[in-house]
């Protein structure tokens, strides 16, 4: 353990905030903001890399499965594994084997959830929209099933439900990963993650020095609720401020 | 025979599900209470709202956003109401000892883990943006016009159907939030419920009994989405007769 995140000094445990540890320390007397910055390196880079990497996989497979009718089982098995509590899911595959503390395990029921969910969510949007006006009319003219689900679905029509899903996925992956970690079931020490750190205090703060524990807590609320905000607007094109805005349906 | 069954669930079960069960049923219990509440309160508000459409325009709801539920982790709740409820009044939100505690205490300590559920997995905003949407939504619709034009009550007539749709929709879209979060809840506020005894149980390696306590939670919340699917088919055939 030669990182100076890792640097074990007992005689400097519980150190108040100060301007040569920010934070102040842990019950280890490891520097808090480090063990932050490690836990979000180490834990929540890896979780939202493992979503994205999800929800690329469930793009390709839409795209190059598309011409074809989507089976009944897929359909079915993305629907169901979308529907399940992810948390308790990642919970139960956890125990399945033999309640080894695997990051890697939790990693996997995150991206399989993620991936179910994103084609999920392409399959409806693409069963919602095949047979609008303009759809049937790029049919029509010879253009394929691909190149309208990526033009017309994807960059158009569907980009800002995908990116809020996107978003929202992130968010309860990070949750998940959190939780576990402070369950004893993800990432352990010495390794860091929000949710050992939080654990690793809790019983210190309720006896009346919360800092350590309220600082992970303020750390989970922001890197979890940061990609719900950032997809929450439309991202991309806008409509210019000089178009008339459309009539209401309840003007006279 | 049926006798035989009833004992060996009962031997099954035996231990942690007997022990789990009333505090996860009252902190459910609980929860369904509030989302209720919300509902209610909600149609109230917004039933005045949209009450003439023709007069004052409805509020719009952007359908793609209100359908994404507003989460904040519990892992990040949780402990901030414990500690600002003890900090500013004193007020301590951790359960009771189990065996030390009458049924009033517990049914009162899940109050506050029911309230962080029912905030962090996102039903209170799901029910504040479906109860705008919904109410606009039916309030334009062709036979409340005409309920309109000849005077009748049209909040009498919408609320029933509103509400319903409103409790539904929310509840299947933020019901695998509840349950994910319920196990973190149960641990941070030690409120002995079915959650709470699993990892304990996982604690322990004991994997046969947290696996079990874990069936159990899966069994409930597959009766749950059940009884919502059910509620929706029937609840579809008689809108389908509106519309």
């Amino acid at each position: 353990m030669d990182s100076p995140i890792s640097q074990i000094d007992l005689g400097e445990a519980y150190l108040a905030p100060s301007a040569t540890h920010w934070l102040g320390t842990d019950y280890l007397g490891r520097d808090l903001l480090a063990r932050i910055a490690a836990a979000i390196i180490e834990a929540s880079l890896p979780v939202m890399a493992t979503v994205t990497i999800g929800f690329v996989i469930a793009g390709i497979f839409f795209l190059v499965w598309l011409p074809r009718r989507f089976p009944l089982p897929l359909i079915t098995g993305t629907a169901v594994i979308r529907s399940l509590p992810a948390g308790l899911l990642a919970f139960a595959v956890l125990l399945l084997a033999g309640g080894q503390q695997r990051f890697e395990f939790v990693l996997l029921v995150i991206g399989m959830t993620a991936t179910a969910g994103a084609l999920d969510h392409l399959v409806n949007c693409w069963e919602r929209d095949r047979h609008l006006g303009y759809w049937d009319a790029h049919h029509a003219m010879g253009g394929s099933a691909r190149r309208r689900a990526l033009q017309l679905g994807m960059q158009q029509g569907w980009r800002q439900s995908i990116l809020q899903l996107f978003g929202l996925t992130i968010q309860t992956s990070l949750a998940i990963e959190a939780t576990l970690g402070y369950l004893g079931l993800g990432i352990q020490e010495p390794r860091a993650s929000l949710g050992n750190i939080i654990a690793a205090h809790y019983d210190r703060a309720l006896k009346g020095y919360p800092i350590p524990a309220l600082s992970a807590v303020a750390a989970l609320l922001i890197i979890s609720m940061l990609p719900r905000f950032l997809t929450a607007q439309p991202i991309g094109r806008r409509k210019p401020a000089w178009l008339p805005r459309p009539a209401s349906t309840n003007q006279k | 025979m049926i006798e035989t069954a009833a004992n060996k669930i009962t031997e099954w079960a035996q231990g942690f599900v007997l022990d789990g069960a009333l505090t996860t049923a009252l902190i459910l219990g609980w929860l369904a209470v509030f989302t209720l509440a919300a509902t209610l309160v909600g149609i109230f508000i917004h039933g005045q709202n949209g009450r003439n459409p023709d007069d004052k325009p409805v509020r719009r709801v952007k359908s793609e956003s209100s359908a994404i539920p507003f989460i904040v982790p519990s892992l990040a709740l949780a402990p901030l109401a414990i500690f600002s409820a003890w900090a500013a009044a004193r007020i301590n939100l951790i359960f009771p000892v189990f065996e030390f505690s009458g049924l009033s205490d517990i049914a009162i300590a899940s109050i506050a883990p029911a309230l962080l559920l029912f905030i962090g997995s996102g039903l209170l905003g799901r029910i504040i943006t479906q109860s705008r949407s919904e109410w606009s939504f039916w309030s334009e619709k062709p036979f409340v016009r005409v309920d309109r034009a000849f005077g009748k009550n049209i909040r009498s007539r919408l609320a029933p159907m509103v509400a319903s749709r409103i409790l539904l929709q929310s509840a299947s879209d933020c019901l695998p939030m509840v349950f994910s979060e319920l196990i973190i809840i149960e641990s941070i506020f030690n409120a002995p419920g079915l959650g709470f005894w699993s990892w304990e149980y996982a604690k322990t390696r004991d994997v046969e009994s947290a696996a079990k306590s874990i069936a159990v939670l899966f069994f409930i919340y597959g009766l749950i989405n059940l009884t919502i699917y059910f509620a929706n088919k029937n609840l579809g055939k008689k809108l389908t007769g509106y519309v």
